[in-house]
């Protein structure tokens, strides 16, 4: 049974170690590389900064499409894992041996499951150490960047694993490879997107809450309802959750009465004599791993429902 | 001993029985012909019998155990339609998959078997003609050295050359082994010469099942004025029966009968008998160990 998997799927298995080995290599010299252009001697200062983002920029915009990858595991590995022997009538073939099916089945699914989780692994760890070269910019905060937090650690591997097992039931359910591609691409990228667009990561544990008056100085720290203001003013890498305007009872205000002194000449000053409180929700750094582990749990059980309807329906 | 036995048999896709009742016995070292129009079941049933369907009403004992299980399956090879193949595999690495997946497996038989056919071991499957495709598929099958063999349509979309020689390949190695074989056809000129027992399946339900010598010499075929016909009728077991203008031909069931002079009666081959029967799905001729066994 070892045989025949790796027989069937060696393409697949040869393609994605070579894409992680090239990946890690990539990786491996820009960190070097980063290493000696901006010396680690150098004191915090902008130039510094500056150097770090660009050279983060420079591998951080391809970050995007690292969705792509699961997405190719559950096209390419899981899909025909059953569709194309059902498409062919090759199921009968295989199915009839002195192997029975649940080994059959059993041997591909941990076998190219254990095998995608490795290589997601090896992927996530490689661009964990590679972020951790850029660690006093705002962009590498593993947690706050939210491309990051998918694409290090053992995320990764989890969507990985995922979209192999969304891929592995399309095909036992529709039994046609085409279906069960689009089907697979559908699912996937539909629950992929949700999780971005639903901030479903800011759930994930209750944020940390701190409240102050609004500063007495006008101009000082800043814009109150922007992002990157706010962040400044929090510890390095939080997530943002929510930020606003508490009344005196503790209840965030209706929009009218975050605006109602808009036309004022100083604003903060005017909220202050309101008696209105600042507040910010936020995920420290450090929560990093305990987030990683959540959604590498949640993808997990996910990933074993799909096995098992997988393993129902043939 | 009966190699094959299955009681009561039904598998029903949603609301229609694609099988039901069905009971049959072969005893070892036959061949078997299964014949019946397309969707009779012919295929449902061939694949309850090799563990890819379970029974939704009654059961399949095939060499006196369970159907489908590791022990039997190592003991039973299947042939499915359209023979697949994995279409990316040479023919060494069918010869492979087959070593991997079977504890039985005689790897010298395959070798042996291909280069008599002159097929080359490097060559990928996908690449071969439909014939060297079959004679691939059955290697795999045989090399199983399996006591029970199954085929369904294994003539199916094959030359006239092409399915003679598989057929050939086939019975040298039922000679060789001794091993029971049913192989499912809805062609019943393909099968006159090779097999020795028949069931027909009609419309989910077993017509015949019995010896084909013992068959052929229990059916007369019958010719005679049709005034005289419905008198033999109400005396003879009558499976078909038609009539043309003044003429009526019948098959009946009947060793021999004594008739009036105006008759003439002769036996019946196979293919006489199987349209018979299949004209006419009321009637039924279960003989031996079907009746032994229910």
């Amino acid at each position: 049974m070892v045989w025949l998997t790796w027989r069937q799927h060696r393409v697949q298995l040869l393609v994605a170690a070579a894409f992680v080995v090239v990946v890690g290599v990539l990786l491996f010299v820009h960190a070097s590389r980063t290493g000696t252009l901006v010396a680690p001697s150098e004191p915090d200062s902008v130039r510094r900064r500056n150097l770090l983002d660009s050279q983060f920029g420079q591998v951080g915009r391809f970050l995007l499409f690292s969705a792509a990858l699961p997405a190719l595991i559950g096209l390419f590995w899981g899909t025909p894992l059953l569709a194309r022997e059902y498409e062919r009538g090759t199921h009968l073939l295989a199915w009839t041996q002195s192997v029975p099916r649940q080994a059959w089945l059993g041997v591909k699914l941990a076998g190219l499951g254990a095998a995608v989780t490795a290589a997601g692994l090896v992927f996530g760890f490689a661009i964990y150490a590679w972020a951790g070269e850029f660690a006093p910019t705002r962009s590498a905060g593993r947690l706050a960047n939210q491309e990051l937090f998918v694409s290090t650690g053992i995320v990764p591997a989890a969507w990985w694993l995922f979209a192999f097992a969304v891929g592995v039931a399309a095909g036992a359910v529709f039994r046609k490879l085409l279906t069960a591609m689009a089907v697979t691409l559908g699912v996937f990228f539909a629950v992929y997107i949700g999780v971005f667009n639903t901030d479903a990561r800011l759930h994930y544990a209750t944020p940390v809450h701190v409240e102050e008056t609004a500063p007495a100085d006008r101009g000082e720290p800043l814009l109150i309802n922007t992002r990157s203001g706010v962040e400044d003013r929090l510890p390095g890498g939080a997530l943002m959750a929510a930020t606003g305007w508490l009344d005196r009872g503790g209840v965030p205000l209706s929009n009218a009465e975050t605006w109602s002194c808009a036309s004022t000449s100083d604003y903060l000053a005017c909220m202050r004599d309101k008696g209105y409180r600042w507040f910010a929700e936020y995920h420290p750094a450090d929560r990093y791993w305990r987030f990683q582990l959540t959604e590498a749990g949640a993808l997990l059980v996910a990933a074993l429902a799909l096995g098992a309807v997988a393993w129902r329906r043939s | 001993m009966n190699v094959l036995a299955t009681t009561g048999l039904g598998k029903r896709y949603r609301r229609n029985w694609a099988l039901k009742e069905c009971s049959v016995s072969v005893p070892a070292g036959r061949v078997v012909a299964l014949v019946g129009p397309n969707g009779a079941g012919k295929t449902t049933l061939l694949h309850m019998i090799v563990g890819l369907l379970s029974p939704d009403e009654g059961n399949v004992t095939v060499l006196g155990k369970p159907a489908g299980t590791r022990e039997t399956m190592s003991r039973v090879a299947f042939l499915a339609q359209d023979k697949p193949l994995y279409e990316g595999f040479s023919v060494a690495d069918m010869l492979r998959f087959g070593a991997h997946m079977n504890t039985r497996w005689d790897d010298e038989l395959a070798t042996r078997r291909l280069a008599e056919l002159g097929i080359p071991l490097d060559r990928k499957v996908g690449r071969m003609s439909g014939g060297q495709q079959a004679q691939v598929a059955l290697t795999v099958a045989l090399a199983k050295r399996p006591e029970l063999l199954v085929l369904d349509e294994p003539l199916a979309n094959l030359d006239p050359l092409a399915r003679h020689e598989v057929m050939r390949g086939l019975m040298a190695a039922v000679a060789e082994s001794g091993m029971t074989v049913v192989l499912s056809s809805h062609v019943v000129s393909d099968l006159e010469d090779t097999c020795d027992w028949l069931v027909v399946l009609n419309q989910g339900r077993v017509q015949v099942s019995g010896a084909i010598e013992d068959l052929l010499v229990a059916h007369r075929l019958l010719t005679g004025p049709a005034e005289l016909a419905d008198g033999v009728a109400a005396r003879l077991s009558v499976v078909d029966d038609s009539r043309t203008g003044r003429q009526a031909t019948m098959v009946v069931r009947a060793g021999s009968p004594t008739l009036d002079p105006r008759w003439t009666s002769r036996g019946v081959n196979l293919e006489e008998l199987v349209l018979a029967y299949l004209r006419r799905p009321d009637a039924a001729a279960l003989s031996g160990p079907v009746l032994a066994g229910a």
